[in-house]
């Protein structure tokens, strides 16, 4: 123990160091939390610093079956996060020490964004390693290429029609030539998307709405999703559901929630909500109606919850 | 024969009628018996579900999961604790597995009891549906023991479960399976071929498999249509993959695929299936093993989104969860396959009589909870 | 004959009375009393049996109980007039947009069409209310009377289900009434009679002698006008007018109370009377399957009423077994099927008496 604090103050200044404020606001008695938050500010400083020296020294105290030095912990966390990458998880759950466990948790979100390279690099028997978890990875590079390929597919036909540069997870659409693009995406040959999972709506801040549609090949069995955005000023996206017939009724049950309209839409109506009530619910900023029909609202959440 | 048109008369089947299921407002226009297009009109069970989960921590949504689908709470808890686990990087032990697919699967044959009892029902046979809510009953029994609760469980948690498996419990489940597989046999003695049932049933309400796919039915009432889909075999999640089973199609067996009676009897023989699986996973499943040893301590996802998708007895049940970061969704949506198996009603029971309106509508097994949310 | 019996009775009693009006009176009202009461009787008796029967086969123990007070008596006996009781005692409405008139006449009308076919019911040799020369006949016209009834229940009650339910069953009744009056002539042909006695007792001698086994077409024209009789009381799988997941109740979607009791008491009192004509057409009547014993005149009763209690437990089980038909199909059973069988039956048996006979 380099400093003269006691375990609970680490404990809470090493969560900290990990990002997590909340536990040292929630402290009840006001000297320990100013301490606390004076020796986060000088383990902010040097922050591997004092981690090493209180997590090593406070491991040891808890008697960690495995003896964590700082020379060797690396080489430990890399062991842990490619079991993780192999799919064991329960390992690393059963590591007794939080930091640790969470060390290995982050580092293992960073390692599966490029789990061949850090394979590579880390494991003792890369090879064979990288062989046994080949199907494992063979999906990912499908998941990813298929948005991908969209993209490269789509700069023929509607050049810049897809906005976002990194499309590993998602599609950005622009709205005005979206609904040319999802006939594409149903009947291209390459592509045949004739199933639409779930479509919904987003409000992003108060200040954008987004559509988002999941969709999928029942011939082809691979997914993608697209995402719209229009200002909540305007919010006006071309219908598809003349494409995918449930579109009809996810759209409406976009415009009864977000108020998003989706223009050519052969009956838009409210579906869920009754036909004159006021307001878009799920957006951010929705206030509840006084009255419906001469009915009282209530506001308080005492009276309802 | 030409068909004489008379004037046409508006009928609201609903929203109090004994066929509907639930409060569901039917809107049929029709000449004499013949009904010439449905309108339905939906919400009158809306409770907000995606509204109150943006206001509650991530575990306080399990138990309205229950309510949603308040026939199949098993199958609603399972689909978001699959989305949630894989959004925060949980693996659970193999024992949890095990409990949640034998409870998974023994939901889905008490829901599909119900449906088809209730379908049954709409034919007009009352007695099947009283033997299928007696066997039904049985699970229940099996639900109470574990969990307490009869239809609501709020049984499986992010990352593991509420309880263990109670003393005796494999037990009791061996010997409802051994109870229940011949009485499938009496179900389909008693209903499948039961003359006036097929003629009620066959040739009615045809759905073609690229109207189920556009309109996004799935399910039981997809597979019926011809195609072999199945999340537990095409994207297994849990552990599905370990497990043999069949993907029972519909194939016409008394009129033309995608009719009623498919529709009917896929449901059945995907009860067989599930007794195939319930029996596979309590033989597999490890003997120690603690339900609550990957229960995270707080639970705040990374931001991002994830939309999973998961078999529930009406299809699939997919949960788009977007998080900020906090302990609170940002935005929980869940996509329920009776939704998208109600819209396509205009389309494959309009120009048919009334009563078999009525027998689309049973053979379609909606909840109301679900498509109102 | 037991008006006149009466009748004759009461003048031999009384031979300084002048006037013999009063005693007309008197001897026709008694045996209608007594006939309201054996209705009432019946149904209660003919509800438990339902509950009960409908229990056994859905795998549940209906209605029971451990005592007066207790749930509802020793096996649930008293169930049926706690049922009674409880619609009698429900509020009787009338919807505000109702025919007022039609809609408190239908209910009388359509227990008074099966009340009265009750006369020419033959329980013995000489309990009959009336022994009419065209007893059958008679039987089958006042069964029609329920279809008006119906489409007035229907029609008055202002409500789309109640205008279908009542559409339905004037279709279907006045459809199977043909299958089944077809049926009815080839006793007739048989029997050569119209009077219910004097076709009872063509067939005296046993089980043998009965119109069903006279020749190999009769077993047919049974099942036909079983099948029909199924129809024409609205029973499952032909309770079209009043399918409860269909047409909500269909024609007594707006009845409650005493009002829908007479609509459940009809039905019930057009079973017996249908199984009583089956009874009487094709199983011998009030006579013993015995040839020579057991067929005093009390024995008689209970022939009588045990055959009929047969055919109507096979009603209730076929109720309680069976889906239900389509319109359609309904009519397509009646025009397609029966009607064709009927009239080649009456040929058939023709050509049978005629060469055989």
């Amino acid at each position: 123990m380099s400093s003269g604090l006691d375990n609970k103050i680490i404990e809470l200044v090493l969560s900290a160091l990990d990002g997590n404020m909340d536990s040292i606001n929630a402290l009840e008695d006001r000297v320990v939390r100013s301490k606390a938050k004076a020796a986060l500010f000088k383990a902010k400083k040097d922050p591997g610093k004092f981690r090493a020296e209180n997590t090593g020294d406070r491991s040891g105290a808890d008697e960690v079956k495995e003896t964590v030095t700082s020379d060797d912990s690396q080489k430990l966390i890399a062991n842990f996060v490619l079991k993780g990458l192999d799919g064991d998880m329960d390992s690393i759950n059963a590591i007794e020490d939080r930091v640790t466990r969470s060390k290995v948790k982050a580092a293992l979100v960073k390692a599966k964004k490029s789990p061949d390279e850090y394979k590579k690099i880390h494991s003792p028997k890369a090879v064979s390693d990288v062989a046994s978890s080949s199907s494992e990875v063979k999906k990912i590079v499908h998941e990813e290429s298929i948005n991908l390929k969209i993209k490269n597919l789509s700069v023929a036909k509607f050049p810049g029609s897809v906005l976002n540069e990194n499309v590993d997870d998602f599609l950005m659409i622009n709205p005005s030539i979206w609904y040319d693009f999802a006939i594409w995406l149903k009947t291209d040959s390459n592509l045949l998307f004739d199933s639409l999972q779930c479509q919904t709506g987003f409000d992003i801040d108060g200040k954008i709405l987004e559509a988002r549609y999941n969709l999928h090949s029942m011939s082809k069995k691979h997914y993608t999703e697209v995402r719209i955005q229009v200002p909540i000023e305007n919010p006006k996206i071309p219908s598809v559901e003349s494409v995918w017939r449930i579109a009809d009724w996810f759209e409406r049950e976009t415009y009864d929630m977000f108020g998003i309209e989706f223009s050519n839409h052969r009956d838009l109506r409210r579906i869920l909500l009754p036909e004159d009530w006021e307001g878009w619910p799920l957006r951010k900023n929705y206030e509840v109606q006084e009255t419906y029909h001469g009915i009282v609202i209530p506001k308080m959440k005492e009276g309802w919850e | 024969m030409g068909i004489i048109r008379g004037e046409e008369m508006v009928l609201n089947i609903g929203p109090q009628h004994p066929a509907t299921h639930g409060v569901l407002r039917l809107q049929v226009r029709t000449d004499g018996e013949i009904v010439s297009s449905i309108t339905p009109y939906i919400g009158y069970l809306h409770r907000c579900f995606e509204k109150h989960c943006e206001s509650v921590t991530y575990e306080q949504v399990i138990p309205f999961t229950d309510r949603c689908d308040y026939l199949a709470s098993m199958t609603m808890n399972f689909g978001y604790v699959v989305a949630m686990e894989e959004m925060l990087e949980i693996k659970v032990n193999d024992r949890v597995q095990h409990i949640r697919v034998v409870m998974a699967e023994l939901q889905r044959i008490a829901s599909h009891l119900l449906g088809l009892g209730a379908f049954g029902l709409d034919i007009g046979a009352f007695t099947p549906f009283l033997h299928m809510l007696r066997d039904r009953e049985r699970i229940l029994d099996l639900f109470e023991m574990t969990c307490g609760a009869r239809l609501l469980y709020n049984y499986m948690w992010i990352g593991g479960l509420s309880h263990d498996l109670p003393v005796g419990f494999v037990e009791s489940t061996y010997k409802f399976l051994d109870y229940f597989e011949p009485k499938i046999d009496e179900f389909v003695n008693l209903l499948v071929h039961n003359k006036i049932f097929v003629e009620r049933t066959a040739d009615i309400g045809v759905m073609p498999q690229d109207v189920a796919i556009s309109y996004g039915v799935t399910g039981p009432n997809l597979r019926a249509s011809g195609l072999k889909w199945d999340l537990r075999r095409d994207d297994p999640y849990s552990i599905y993959n370990k497990f043999e089973f069949e993907v029972p199609v519909g194939e016409g067996g008394k009129g033309s695929v995608g009719d009623c009676w498919d529709r009917f009897y896929v449901r059945v023989l995907e009860m067989k299936e599930s007794i195939k699986i319930v029996r596979q996973a309590l033989a597999s499943m490890p003997k120690d093993g603690d339900v609550h040893q990957s229960l995270p301590k707080k639970i705040k996802p990374p931001i991002g989104s994830i939309y999973k998708r998961t078999e529930s007895p009406r299809g699939d049940l997919g949960y788009y969860i977007e998080s900020d970061g906090s302990n609170i969704p940002y935005r929980l949506k869940m996509r329920s396959p009776a939704f998208t198996a109600l819209s396509v009603i205009d389309e494959i029971a309009a120009g048919w009589l009334l009563s078999d309106v009525l027998a689309i509508l049973g053979s379609l097994d909606i909840v109301l909870g679900e498509i109102d949310r | 004959m037991t008006v006149d019996f009466l009748f004759d009775s009461l003048v031999s009693l009384f031979p300084s009375w002048e006037n013999t009006d009063p005693f007309l009176v008197i001897s026709m009202l008694i045996p209608l009393v007594a006939t309201f009461g054996f209705i009432t009787v019946y149904a209660l008796v003919v509800i438990y049996a339902e509950l009960k029967v409908s229990s056994f086969i859905q795998d549940k123990v209906g209605p029971m109980g451990q005592g007066v007070g207790l749930h509802a008596g020793k096996w649930g006996l008293l169930q049926p007039i706690a049922d009674a009781l409880k619609l009698l005692s429900k509020e009787d409405i009338i919807p505000s947009s109702a025919n007022k008139l039609l809609f408190i006449l239908a209910p009388f009308m359509i227990f008074v069409g099966a009340f009265i076919s009750f006369i020419a019911l033959p329980f013995n040799g000489s309990i009959i209310v009336s022994d009419l020369n065209i007893g059958i006949f008679y039987i089958l016209g006042v069964g029609s009377l329920a279809v008006i009834a119906l489409i007035l229940a229907g029609w008055s009650s202002n409500n789309k289900w109640s205008l279908y339910g009542g559409m339905r069953s004037a279709a279907q009744i006045i459809s199977y009434e043909i299958p089944a009056g077809l049926s009815l002539i080839v006793v007739i042909m048989l029997a050569g009679s119209l009077n219910m006695q004097e076709i009872i007792i063509y067939q005296q001698g046993g089980i043998s002698n009965w119109i069903i086994f006279d020749n190999p077409f009769m077993p047919i024209a049974f099942v036909v006008y079983f099948i029909s009789a199924l129809a024409e009381t609205n029973r499952t799988p032909f309770d079209l007018p009043e399918s409860e997941s269909e047409l909500v109740a269909g024609f007594v979607t707006e009845y409650s109370g005493m009002r829908y009791a007479f609509f459940f008491l009809s039905e019930y009192a057009n079973m017996f009377v249908v199984s009583v004509v089956a009874v009487t057409g094709f199983l011998g009547g009030w006579q013993s399957p015995f040839s020579g014993s057991l067929d005093s005149p009390l024995m008689g009763v209970f022939w009588m009423l045990s055959k009929t209690a047969f055919l109507i437990f096979i009603m209730i089980w076929i109720r309680w077994t069976v889906p239900r038909l389509r319109v359609d199909q309904l009519m397509h059973l009646c025009w397609k099927v029966f009607l064709p069988i009927g009239l080649f039956n009456i040929f058939a048996v023709a050509i049978w008496t005629v060469l055989f006979g």
